[in-house]
């Protein structure tokens, strides 16, 4: 278990320094000077020669990755173009505001999920089974800024129950977690579904049910928590994807968080912001799979970690 | 009830990939406006017989619009996936087949990407190559590699212990020789469903720069630009919003269906149960 563990954040590490890799090549990637790109297109060039010198841009490409990992750790990445504010406490505030949304979203697309993916399972081609598959193939097709935009026009224009945009009251939370919500749980409950059907054929269910178990306490007890071990691989990358930015609800809804702040960054040619926002994006999703990795082997004690 | 169930849902399925087919062939024919005629006499004018589905703010028929709209969303997801497909079957094949050192290398980073979220992977490769037709098309190919490498790779490992490869090797045919005539055409069909998909979450995806204003130039009639600028009028005109994202999911759930049924096709295994 140890060694698995050693090696195991090992490779997160490695992944980690591939991801700031990328988030520093970018930079580089695009053409122009990457120091004009930092310190913004109307800056004057007393600024660009300091930024070129602070960042270490006139060294070599190594030292420049050297610097650019020493700033990062010591939380110093840069200012804003836009927002004229240290982009590490731009990070801080948006991530919040994100997780604000990615919890309760999270709990609502794996609770629904679970329950509708189990219920098809046991449910199996009954009319009830049907509407769930149903309702689990639209939640995967509709794009989610339309089902967003759909709910805002519902719940907001016509009803006036919710406000449309923006945060402040619990009320501003609903119309986004459901859309959250349903569009995740729908992906959730078709694996949930399948995965149960594959454990169903199986010869401990077999045994269960010969013990005289209930169908219900077989389907609770013995099928979920098996069909529940690929699951958790799909909500780990469910909640590295959700904390990596829910791009598009949050510009739907104007909601001030980091998937926002992603595509502010490159509409606005903001590129201190957006190294910072990859940066944290690629932290938050190695660090989910890595305990989704962990958690595997508790789930599942039939894993062998050599 | 379970095959007739299928059925049903695999001809809707199929109805809403014709109807796209329609659609993209003929769009001149079927389009009553140019797409691009402004007329400010009739902006944000609501679904009548003229305009069957109303005009947008400039007052352009919606219903066109979306016509030659399937040609860009459907143009730029096709693109994206062969791109995808590929560069990352080369590298799924080569990795596969060969084995060893450079396998397990390339793997590991292809693993990375595949982890990353494919939506802000997709926002990245914006951000480098700049948004237009080409960065779209190249953020859903990078998108879209990881996918393609993996599943390659999977099925030339499998192809490679059978025998009839093994027998091949015995009597000395050449590396490349074995690569196209067994290891090929044996992992086509995998690869064809896997494509299947990837192009319904290629449509999604390329709707969604448009929406976000990464994709094409905002007037193009793309279905996620289109609906991206209806935004604005939600309260006003919600036939802007309404109409296309009807599209998108009509034409996303077409091929989704198209996908499950190709597989069940080609690899009797899955058609069991679900």
């Amino acid at each position: 278990m140890t060694a698995y563990l050693v090696r195991r954040i090992a490779y997160s590490f490695v992944a980690l320094c591939l991801l700031s890799l990328v988030a520093f090549v970018i930079l580089r990637l695009i053409p122009g000077d990457p120091a004009r790109l930092i310190a913004g297109l109307q800056a004057s060039e007393e600024d660009v020669n300091r930024i070129r010198h602070e960042w270490g841009l006139d060294r070599p490409l190594i030292v420049q990755y050297g610097i650019f990992l020493n700033n990062f750790v010591h939380g110093n990445m840069g200012i804003s173009l836009s927002y004229h504010a240290p982009v590490e406490a731009l990070l801080v505030e948006r991530l919040g505001n994100t997780l604000i949304l990615v919890i309760p979203g999270f709990l609502v697309a794996a609770t629904f999920g679970i329950f509708a993916g189990w219920l098809s399972a046991f449910k199996r081609n009954t009319i009830i089974d049907y509407i769930c598959i149903g309702l689990a193939i639209a939640g995967v097709t509709i794009p989610s800024f339309w089902l967003g935009l759909m709910l805002i026009f519902l719940f907001g224009v016509k009803l006036g129950w919710f406000p449309t945009y923006g945060m402040g009251t619990w009320r501003h939370v609903v119309l986004p977690v459901a859309t959250i919500g349903i569009t995740y749980a729908a992906g959730t409950a078709r694996l949930v579904r399948s995965s149960m059907l594959d454990v169903l054929y199986s010869d401990y269910i077999r045994t269960a049910r010969a013990k005289g178990l209930g169908e219900a306490l077989v389907m609770l007890k013995h099928a979920l928590r098996n069909a529940l071990i690929p699951t958790v691989t799909l909500l780990g990358l469910m909640l590295g994807g959700m904390i990596g930015g829910l791009t598009v609800t949050e510009t739907v809804f104007s909601w001030p968080g980091l998937g926002k702040l992603l595509v502010d960054s490159v509409r606005c040619r903001d590129y201190p912001v957006l190294q910072g926002v990859i940066l944290i994006m690629a932290i938050a999703v190695s660090l989910v799979n890595l305990l989704v990795d962990i958690l595997y082997g508790v789930l599942d004690p039939r894993i062998v970690y050599e | 009830m379970r095959l007739f169930f299928r059925r049903k849902l695999s001809l809707v399925g199929l109805g809403c990939v014709i109807l796209c087919l329609i659609m993209i062939v003929f769009a001149d024919l079927l389009a009553p406006y140019d797409p691009q005629q402004i007329n400010l006499n009739q902006v944000l004018a609501p679904p009548s017989t003229s305009h069957i589905f109303g005009t947008d703010e400039l007052g352009r028929d919606v219903w066109s619009r979306i016509l030659y709209g399937s040609r860009w969303t459907f143009l730029i997801g096709l693109s994206g996936v062969a791109f995808g497909l590929v560069i990352g079957g080369l590298i799924g094949l080569i990795s596969g087949y060969l084995g060893g050192l450079l396998d397990d290398v390339v793997m590991r980073f292809i693993d990375v990407l595949y982890a990353f979220p494919g939506m802000i992977l997709a926002i990245i490769i914006v951000a480098v190559a700049g948004p237009g037709l080409w960065g779209v098309i190249l953020a859903i190919g990078v998108f879209s590699t990881s996918v393609f490498a993996r599943i390659t790779r999977a099925s030339v490992l499998e192809v490679k212990s059978e025998s009839y490869v093994e027998a091949a090797r015995a009597i000395g045919a050449s590396s490349v020789w074995i690569l196209r005539r067994h290891i090929l055409v044996n992992i086509v069909m995998p690869i064809i469903v896997m494509a299947t998909t990837q192009l319904a979450q290629a449509v999604l995806v390329a709707a969604s720069l448009g929406f976000l204003g990464l994709g094409v130039p905002p007037s193009t009639p793309e279905w996620g630009a289109i609906l991206s600028r209806g935004r604005a009028f939600l309260r006003e005109a919600p036939h802007v919003t309404v109409f296309p994202g009807l599209f998108i999911s009509v034409s996303v759930f077409g091929i989704h269906i198209m996908g499950d049924v190709l597989r069940d096709v080609i690899d009797p295994r899955y058609r069991t149960e679900g």
